[in-house]
């Protein structure tokens, strides 16, 4: 704690004491289209800078401040070509630049690839990231989940249909070890309804999936990597509206947009979506009792308690470009969800009552502002203060089957008493972030986030309220330094990360059942680096290292205090994870061609699970069991011509084995030490092929047909070399193909898709007797303005 | 459709070879080598949280060696360690399923005979053999505030589901458990604990015994405070047994309650009492075994194994020890001493056929046998060797 106080104490005061100078240095000019006038809301970007402004109503804009320098000036506006002016500003000079865009037909399309992108810069970047810019499915159903899982090294395994429980994997780690954000705020701040499987596509402009290795920026004990979902921050007037209706009753409806007072800067931002589906699909051949004939035999059902709807609204209000603030803005947020259960962890164990039902708001505040009591210095802040709450109601006397019929069994249908369980997790989180230019070459990235949460968890059938909270406080620091050498060609980026944990338990339980007040705060160092080397302007290299934490939840080290007992000896999970690779693109006339490849490492140590002492009395304990080692490789191609044909493939291999070379808690061998991991996807693909045609139907409209495939290759439920081979459980391989046909016209205002998905109808499992949807229907309208 | 399925599967795995894994040493494939038999063994392998119960047959318990290279069944959503063994077939209640099997272990796969819904009993951790044809399941409701019974005809799979009427629990616990289960000349003996809500809570500082009739109905309650707990779970392992005689004797095992202090104790019911035979207390503890026992199998001819922790192997989880013990006087006859140390967490680690006893030993560093121990010569001797260094080595049945 000293030392993170020392550090952020020395930060601010570094930053007070240094003379604060303005330099009269600036542009200002005017934007307009080829034959429209005066074009409002384009963003005028000073490259490599934080600077930059917005067009105004008659297209004027000014970016003062600037430090005398060479720069490239660029201009960006949604349905015209991006362009780009190099300019050399003297010291007080206040330089004119007028600009004139041409109208882009292909960003009003569903496919955009241009040559160098912000997702594509990002590619070129030393982290291993996948940048997945998500414009090209907002006329789909899909979520953000089903995005993410067609992209190299991701695999999400989801447990059943729209907003079932899944599993994120990124290159080979998941579970906790995985964070999510949006914008750089953990994505938990608004609740836990906001996840990444109901999350619309349309209020995604971008997600960035990192692998392993995670900038500072993303301020968490990230220890498999991050996703970081990038919204809409241009500042401009839209509106974004759809509604689609599917298969399995399922209704999904979202609203994006922003409005502009121009005269007072006051902008009014929203961001809504509404979720319904039955989730009634056929379960293909499964078992049920035959009380007349007294057997069992398997037959199609649908699903019959498998309900599920989440509803989110956020409203924005804020400033942009005061003296005082870049931006500022106080957002509140309310979210809701609504959850049956149908299965246990396989389809054999039925559920006809449980269900899930929360809700969380969020009030939070967000600040930026660049040449920040230093010129050179930008800072952004975030605070926030959310209250999210769920019930799991597993009350039901009955044991359920999938024929719909059930049985008076006495007990709960999880097993065990009937438990009315309500889990609170009020969260305070903040985040300080502030970057300094020392020149060109050189920048510094510090981070500080504070995030403190209380478990909260009781059952109301046993007890009024949790009288023994666990209490959680993390703060993370990290500091990063990037330079740039030999002419930019070669970037490096080092950092540290401090890990700093304090937990507290009024009441916890010790294995001789004896009870006491705990309170603990343990503090890890982590760090890495990530270097990219350019050979050209197309092809390149990079190489990333981070020595990465997944920290001890409080109650893994304290239990419950009831029947998990305190483990004070409870290490983090921690990984060594690197990754290397290399990419290549090349633009040709109207072919636009681009690979890369990759191989990764991690060495993650320490996993945490709970273990079961004593199982007629359930007590367990959370210890350190295990060690994984994955190495893997994997690799994209893609290739577009113009805006008429676009095609993607990816694939990944990962082989997970077990690195627990000692059995827990003794010294004897682990007989599956360095076998492959079992009951994990280890080969996987995904193609896309995306085929459109402007104005074939009526002017300023685009036809577009896309088709996707995703491939997993069959794996084994339990260890390969356990076991007689024609008696082993397998995971099938599976190919689930997808289609989607969109009409869009008035320059992409109006939108209409039909998508079918599962065409084949084919047996989908991502978990072991656990079906997926078959085939389905959808269609989607959509209205988007700006 | 399923051709352009198998070419875009290629494709895709052609993708990923050329990307370099063709370069991975291929391995070659263990031979299969299923074995058949009448003994079934037991096992859990793998680290958590990837740890698989798999089964396999053994035809010798005193010689060969058996493996699950290749071999043996994994049995993940069928069944676990919690089954009954009864002549040549497993019964087992798969209870968040509510599903009872009956199971024929053929050349290591696990063979359904019969099936049948059960929904009775909320959990079940024993069982008692009324006759061959007669297995006995007790068990709890939800709460635990109810013992109920599933009496099942394992020829038909017919089941008389039912509920003890037992005394009501004392102030100040609101669980039953239940451990031991006898059934002697028209008796079931049912071992009890009145329980606090939290097991880190007080229980009741008593040890009892249901006496129930043969229809179930309760005939009286035995209580001591000498020692605590419900007896062993049945079903896990064994703890209790009744001799040639009709004598039933009940080890009780404490761990866990009222903190662990007590000790354990074997107490007896001579054949067609119905009291503890107050001439009769062995405490295992005082005892030159000096621990506290967690389970004990009958060899016969008078002579009992029990097994034990070693609470002063702090260093290790191989802490679990095995003694020979004369029942009929409560003496101890052997300390196993030359059995490498069992790993905690054991358990139906022994089996018993034609008067010898055949210990399931999972060794820390050398090689794991069934032990056969010779009550004649009070000497232990290596036989099936358990080959592959597997933990955990969990219970072995004799299936005939």
């Amino acid at each position: 704690m000293y030392f993170l106080r020392t550090l952020l104490i020395s930060t601010f005061c570094i930053a007070s004491i240094s003379s604060y100078s303005q330099s009269n240095t600036s542009i200002y000019g005017n934007v307009s289209s080829d034959n429209e006038g005066p074009l409002v809301g384009v963003i005028i970007e000073l490259k490599n800078t934080q600077k930059g402004a917005q067009s105004d109503v008659d297209g004027n804009y000014s970016i003062t401040d600037i430090t005398p320098g060479s720069y490239i000036l660029i201009f960006n506006s949604f349905g015209y070509s991006k362009d780009s002016i190099h300019i050399h500003l003297k010291q007080g000079e206040n330089l004119l630049v007028n600009k004139k865009l041409s109208v882009d037909t292909t960003s009003q399309n569903e496919v955009v690839i241009t040559a160098k992108t912000d997702v594509e810069e990002l590619k070129e970047s030393g982290f291993s990231v996948n940048s997945i810019d998500t414009k090209q499915y907002a006329n789909t159903t899909t979520d953000l989940n089903q995005v993410l899982n067609r992209s190299a090294g991701v695999k999400v395994r989801e447990s059943g249909g729209t907003g079932s429980d899944y599993n994120f994997s990124i290159n080979g780690l998941s579970g906790k070890s995985i964070k999510y954000f949006v914008d750089g705020i953990p994505m938990d701040v608004m609740g836990g309804t906001m996840t990444l499987n109901n999350i619309p596509v349309n209020l995604a402009e971008r997600i960035d999936v990192y692998k392993g290795v995670v900038p500072v920026s993303l301020g968490a004990d990230a220890m498999g990597g991050a996703v970081n979902m990038i919204t809409n921050q241009k500042i401009k007037r839209y509106w974004d509206a759809s509604y689609s209706y599917g298969s399995f009753n399922t209704h999904k409806a979202a609203l994006s947009g922003q409005y502009t007072f121009d005269k007072t800067g006051l902008v009014i931002r929203t961001n809504m979506f509404y979720n319904f589906s039955k989730n009634n699909y056929l379960m293909k051949g499964v078992e049920v009792w035959d009380a007349s004939n007294q057997e069992y035999i398997k037959r199609d059902f649908k699903r019959f308690h498998d309900n599920y709807q989440s509803a989110l609204g956020q409203l924005e209000l804020g400033f942009t470009n005061k003296k005082w603030a870049d931006l500022f803005f106080i957002i509140g947020s309310y979210s809701k969800t609504n959850q049956d259960i149908q299965t246990g962890v396989r389809q054999e164990i039925v559920y006809g009552g449980v269900t899930r039902n929360g809700y969380a708001y969020n009030t939070s505040m967000r600040w930026k502002k660049d040449s920040f009591l230093l010129k050179k210095l930008n800072a952004n802040a975030f605070i926030s203060k959310t209250f999210d709450t769920y019930v799991l109601n597993d009350t039901s006397s009955y044991r359920y089957a999938w024929d719909g019929s059930r049985t008076i069994s006495g007990h709960a249908e999880q097993g065990g008493d009937k438990a009315l369980t309500h889990i609170t997790r009020p969260k305070i989180y903040g985040r300080i972030n502030l970057s300094y230019a020392l020149n060109d070459n050189n920048s510094f990235n510090v981070n500080y986030t504070f995030d403190r949460i209380k478990n909260q968890n009781y059952n109301e059938l046993e007890t009024d309220k949790d009288y023994n909270p666990g209490l959680i406080v993390k703060h993370i620091l990290g500091i990063a330094y990037q330079q740039q050498l030999i002419h930019k060609k070669l970037t490096n980026t080092y950092f540290g990360k401090y890990y700093g944990l304090g937990t507290a338990m009024p009441s916890a339980i010790n294995t001789n059942g004896t009870t006491s007040d705990v309170k603990d705060f343990i503090s890890n160092y982590g760090y890495g680096i990530a270097t990219r080397f350019k050979f050209t302007k197309d092809i390149g290299i990079k190489a990333s290292f981070e020595h990465a934490y997944r920290l001890q939840e409080v109650g893994e080290l304290f239990g419950n205090g009831y029947t998990t007992v305190a483990n004070a000896d409870l290490k983090p999970e921690k990984s060594n994870n690197i990754n290397a690779g290399l990419y290549y693109g090349k633009k040709i006339g109207k072919h636009n061609f681009f690979i890369e490849g990759g191989a990764f490492y991690r060495n993650a140590q320490d996993f945490i699970y709970q273990v079961i002492y004593a199982t007629y009395i359930n007590v367990s304990k959370y210890e350190n069991t295990s060690n994984v080692l994955v190495k893997g490789l994997e690799g994209e191609v893609r290739y577009n011509f113009s805006d008429l044909l676009n095609f993607s493939v990816n694939a990944s291999y990962q082989n997970a084995t077990n690195n627990t070379q000692y059995v827990l808690n003794s010294k004897a061998l682990d007989a599956t030490y360095t076998n492959k991991i079992p009951n994990q996807p280890w080969v996987f693909g995904n193609a896309d092929l995306g085929i459109g045609k402007n104005n074939l139907i009526g002017k300023d409209s685009r036809l577009q047909l896309n088709w996707n495939i995703q491939y997993v290759h069959w794996y084994f439920l339990t260890w390969e070399a356990y076991g007689a081979k024609d008696a082993k459980n397998k995971i099938p391989s599976q190919m689930i193909h997808n289609t989607s046909l969109s009409y869009s016209y008035k320059k992409g205002k109006y939108n209409i898709a039909l998508e079918c998905r599962n065409i084949t109808d084919a047996l989908a499992y991502d978990n072991f007797r656990l079906q997926k949807p078959g085939r389905s229907f959808s269609i989607k309208l959509r209205y988007h303005f700006q | 459709m399923k051709k352009i399925n198998k070419c875009i599967s290629f494709a895709f795995m052609a993708l990923i070879f050329t990307t370099g894994v063709s370069s991975c040493k291929k391995k070659n494939d263990e031979p299969t080598l299923v074995t058949s038999g009448k003994y079934g063994i037991w096992l859990q392998v793998g680290s958590y949280p990837n740890t698989n119960p798999y089964v396999l047959s053994a035809q010798s318990l005193t010689q060969g060696s058996v493996s699950l290279k290749g071999n043996g069944s994994e049995v993940t959503g069928v069944a676990d360690y919690g089954i009954i063994p009864g002549g040549e077939y497993y019964y087992y209640y798969n209870e968040p399923i509510s599903k009872f099997s009956k199971f024929k272990l053929e050349n290591s796969k696990l063979i359904v005979i019969k099936e049948v819904q059960l929904t009775h009993l909320a959990s079940t951790n024993t069982f008692v053999w009324v006759d061959k044809n007669t297995l006995v399941m007790f068990g709890l409701n939800a709460d635990a505030s109810k013992v109920l019974y599933s009496k099942v005809n394992v020829n038909t799979l017919d089941i008389i589901n039912g509920e003890l009427a037992l005394d009501p629990l004392p102030t100040g616990t609101s669980k039953y458990n239940t451990g031991s289960a006898e059934y002697s000349n028209g008796k079931f003996f049912l071992g009890l604990t009145y329980a606090a809500a939290k097991w880190s809570d007080p229980s009741d500082p008593n040890f009892h015994v249901a006496v129930l009739n043969s229809d179930f109905t309760l005939n009286k309650t035995l209580s001591d405070n000498r020692s605590v707990g419900a007896g062993q779970s049945k079903l896990w392992m064994q703890g209790s047994f009744v001799d040639e005689s009709g004598d039933t004797y009940l080890l009780t095992s404490p761990t866990w309650i009222n903190g662990g202090t007590s000790p354990s104790a074997i107490y007896r019911i001579k054949s067609g009492e119905t009291e503890f035979d107050n001439s009769y207390f062995f405490n295992t503890n005082s005892s030159s075994i000096g621990y506290t026992c967690e389970a004990m199998w009958y060899v016969g001819n008078g002579i009992a194994i029990i097994r034990y922790v070693n609470t002063t192997i702090t260093t290790s989880t191989h802490n679990t020890q095995f003694a020979a013990i004369n029942v009929a006087d409560g003496t101890v006859r052997k300390i196993l001493s030359d059995l490498p140390n069992d790993t905690e967490g054991g358990l139906e680690s022994i089996a018993v056929e034609d008067g010898k006893a055949y210990i399931l030993v999972n060794s820390e560093t050398g090689k794991d046998y069934i032990w056969e121990y010779n009550p004649t010569t009070n000497d232990v001797k290596p036989g099936l060797e358990i080959s592959g260094g597997y933990d955990y080595l969990l219970r072995v049945d004799v299936l005939k």
